[in-house]
C-alpha cells in the first residue's frame, strides 16, 4: 500500500519537507523532538516562526474541530513549532538540561 | 556581595499557626516509622482526590485507581441514577479484584475468580452455585463501599467508612476561596506522571515556594517570578487554612517574553507569564502582581489555578523514599486554531519545566537518608513547606 502524498493547503507546499512533524499527539511530538539534533530542530524552527502568524489566520477560516485534511497537517506543523520552541528558544538541546529522566517521566497522550 | 533586598514580603492574610522558625528535622522525610504513622493517621483520616467527575460521565463508566498508601484498589462508577460511587475493587468472596481494567464502562461486574456478579450500585446480583453456599444472604455480600464525596467535580475518597468530618467542611476556607472557579468550563488536555524514589513530603516540598524558580528553573522560566522588587521570588501572598493552604504566586513584570510566547498571548492563554484574566477564586489578595495561585489541600492535592488554566498534582506514598506524580492540565475550550496553538505552548512550557522540578528530589532524599543532614533551614520564603510537615505531625500526633 502506498503512503498518501502529504496534502498541505495552496501556498504551504513548500513545508512538505516537514511531513515527518506533522504528528497527532503530543507524545510523539515530544519523543520526536527528543530524538532529534539541536540543529535540526533550529532548522524546523527557523522555518516555522515566520509562517506561524499566516498560518493560524488561514487555519482560522474553519472550525478547528473540523479542519480539511490539508488544514489539519498544517495545524499539525503549528504544533510542532511549538513543540520544538522552548528546545530551540530556552534550552538549547532537545532535552531539558540537568532535568529528569525523559524515560522515566510519562507523557500520557 | 550585595547586601540581600529584605524590603519584599509574603503578606499572610489568614491567622498563622505557632510553626516556629527554627530548622525542620530529617527525621519525618526518612523514617519508615514515622510514614507508617503517616499512613494510619494522615491518609487514612483526610478526604483524598482521585479522579474529576468527568472521567464519568455516563451510567456504567468507571476507574480503578490503586492507592499504595491504603494498600486497596479503589472503584469508581457512575450507577444508573447518576450518583458517583467509591467501591474497594474486592470481590467479597475470596478477594479478587472485580475490575482488572483501569476504566470502561460496564453493566454490572463480574469477578474473573468465581463469576460473582455486582450492580453498578455495588449489589450482589448472581451467585453461581448459590446453593451450595450454607447460610448465605447475598445481602452480606455487596461491594465494600469506600466513603466518596464530590465538590466542584472533584472526586475524593475517605478511607473511613463514615468519615467524622465531611468533605466540605474538611476543605473549610480552601473550598471557599475555590467554589466559584469554574471549573466546570475546562477541558482536560495533558497527563504527566512519574514514580520517584523520594519521600512523598521531600516531592511536594519541591512545588509550593517559588525561592526555587530562578534556579531549578534557569532554563525554561528564569525571570517569571523574580525581579528587580523581588529578587528571590518571594510568593505575593499566602493564605492557611487549618491543614491546607494557598500561595499568590507573584510575577516579574520585567520578564522578557520568548517569540513563541508572544504569539501563544497573541493567540489565547499561555501558562507564560501573560495578562491577567478575572476570573473568580484567582488572585484572591488582588497582588497587583500576580501569576497563579498554588493551592494545596492537605495531604497531597494541588490545584493550581491561572489565567485561563489550571493544573493539579496528586503525590501519592508508596513507600518512606518513593512515590508517584501525576499532573494533569485543564484548558478553557479552543474555538479556534490559534487557541488550540496557545493551549499547546501552556502544556509544552509546562511539561519542560517539570522536568526540572522533578530534578532535584532522589538527590535531597538520598542525602536526607545518609545522615550527612540533620536538619534543614527553611526560610520566611517557604512558609508552606514549615506548614506542611507542621500539620503532618500534627495529625501524627492525635491518638
Amino acid at each position: 500500500m502506498s503512503t498518501p502524498p502529504f496534502a498541505l493547503p495552496s501556498g504551504y507546499e513548500d513545508l512538505a519537507w516537514l511531513a515527518d512533524w506533522a504528528l497527532p499527539a503530543e507524545h510523539q511530538r515530544h519523543g520526536k523532538r527528543l530524538s532529534t539534533p539541536l540543529a535540526e530542530l533550529q532548522r524546523v524552527y527557523d522555518t516555522l516562526l515566520p509562517r506561524i502568524e499566516g498560518i493560524i489566520a488561514h487555519l482560522d477560516q474553519f472550525p478547528v474541530d473540523d479542519l480539511p485534511a490539508p488544514e489539519g497537517n498544517l495545524m499539525l506543523l503549528a504544533l510542532a513549532f511549538v513543540e520544538v520552541s522552548p528546545a530551540v528558544e530556552l534550552l538549547h538541546s532537545p532535552t531539558v538540561p540537568d532535568g529528569f529522566e525523559p524515560s522515566r517521566f510519562r507523557v500520557h497522550f | 556581595m550585595t547586601k540581600p533586598d529584605a524590603s519584599f514580603h509574603t503578606q499572610i492574610t489568614t491567622a498563622v499557626p505557632d510553626m516556629g522558625s527554627g530548622p525542620l528535622p530529617v527525621e519525618p522525610y526518612i523514617s519508615p516509622e514515622f510514614f507508617e504513622q503517616e499512613r494510619e493517621k494522615v491518609f487514612r483520616r483526610a478526604w483524598l482526590e482521585v479522579a474529576r467527575e468527568d472521567e464519568l460521565p455516563n451510567p456504567g463508566d468507571y476507574v480503578v485507581r490503586e492507592i499504595e498508601v491504603l494498600r486497596t484498589s479503589v472503584l469508581l462508577v457512575r450507577g444508573r441514577d447518576g450518583q458517583v460511587r467509591g467501591f474497594h475493587n474486592v470481590c467479597t468472596h475470596r478477594g479478587m479484584a472485580v475490575s482488572i481494567c483501569d476504566t470502561g464502562n460496564a453493566q454490572g461486574f463480574i469477578c474473573n475468580f468465581h463469576g460473582w456478579t455486582f450492580d453498578l450500585d455495588g449489589r450482589l446480583k448472581g451467585v453461581p452455585g448459590e446453593t451450595y453456599f450454607a447460610d448465605f444472604d447475598r445481602a452480606d455480600y455487596g461491594l465494600r463501599p469506600v466513603a466518596t464525596d464530590i465538590w466542584n467535580g472533584f472526586i475524593f475518597v475517605h478511607w473511613e467508612p463514615q468519615p467524622q468530618v465531611g468533605l466540605r467542611e474538611f476543605l473549610g476556607g480552601m473550598g471557599t476561596q475555590l467554589d466559584d472557579y469554574p471549573f466546570q468550563r475546562f477541558n482536560h488536555i495533558a497527563r504527566y506522571s512519574a514514580r520517584v524514589k523520594a519521600n512523598w513530603k521531600t516531592f511536594i516540598d519541591a512545588f509550593h515556594e517559588a525561592y526555587h524558580v530562578m534556579m531549578v528553573h534557569r532554563h525554561t522560566v528564569p525571570d517569571a517570578c523574580a525581579g528587580q522588587d523581588n529578587p528571590y521570588g518571594l510568593l505575593s501572598s499566602a493564605r492557611i487554612y487549618g491543614p491546607h493552604h494557598s500561595g499568590s504566586v507573584w510575577v516579574n513584570p520585567g520578564h522578557k517574553p520568548t517569540p513563541s510566547e508572544t504569539l501563544a498571548w497573541k493567540y489565547g492563554m499561555s501558562f507564560a507569564p501573560g495578562d491577567m484574566v478575572d476570573l473568580p477564586g484567582l488572585n484572591p489578595d488582588n497582588s497587583p502582581n500576580w501569576w497563579f495561585d498554588i493551592n494545596v489541600l492537605f495531604p497531597n492535592f494541588f490545584i493550581d489555578v491561572g489565567p485561563g488554566w489550571y493544573f493539579t498534582y496528586n503525590f501519592w506514598p508508596v513507600a518512606v523514599d518513593e512515590s508517584t506524580w501525576e499532573m494533569n492540565i485543564y484548558q478553557l475550550d479552543a474555538e479556534s486554531a490559534g487557541q488550540k496553538f496557545a493551549q499547546e505552548h501552556t502544556k509544552v512550557l509546562l511539561r519542560d519545566i517539570l522536568y526540572e522540578d522533578l530534578s532535584t528530589l532522589e538527590f535531597a532524599q538520598k542525602a536526607m537518608a545518609s545522615g550527612v543532614l540533620k536538619h534543614l533551614p527553611i526560610s520566611e520564603m517557604e512558609i508552606a513547606v514549615r506548614h506542611q510537615l507542621h500539620t503532618v505531625q500534627e495529625w501524627v500526633g492525635r491518638p
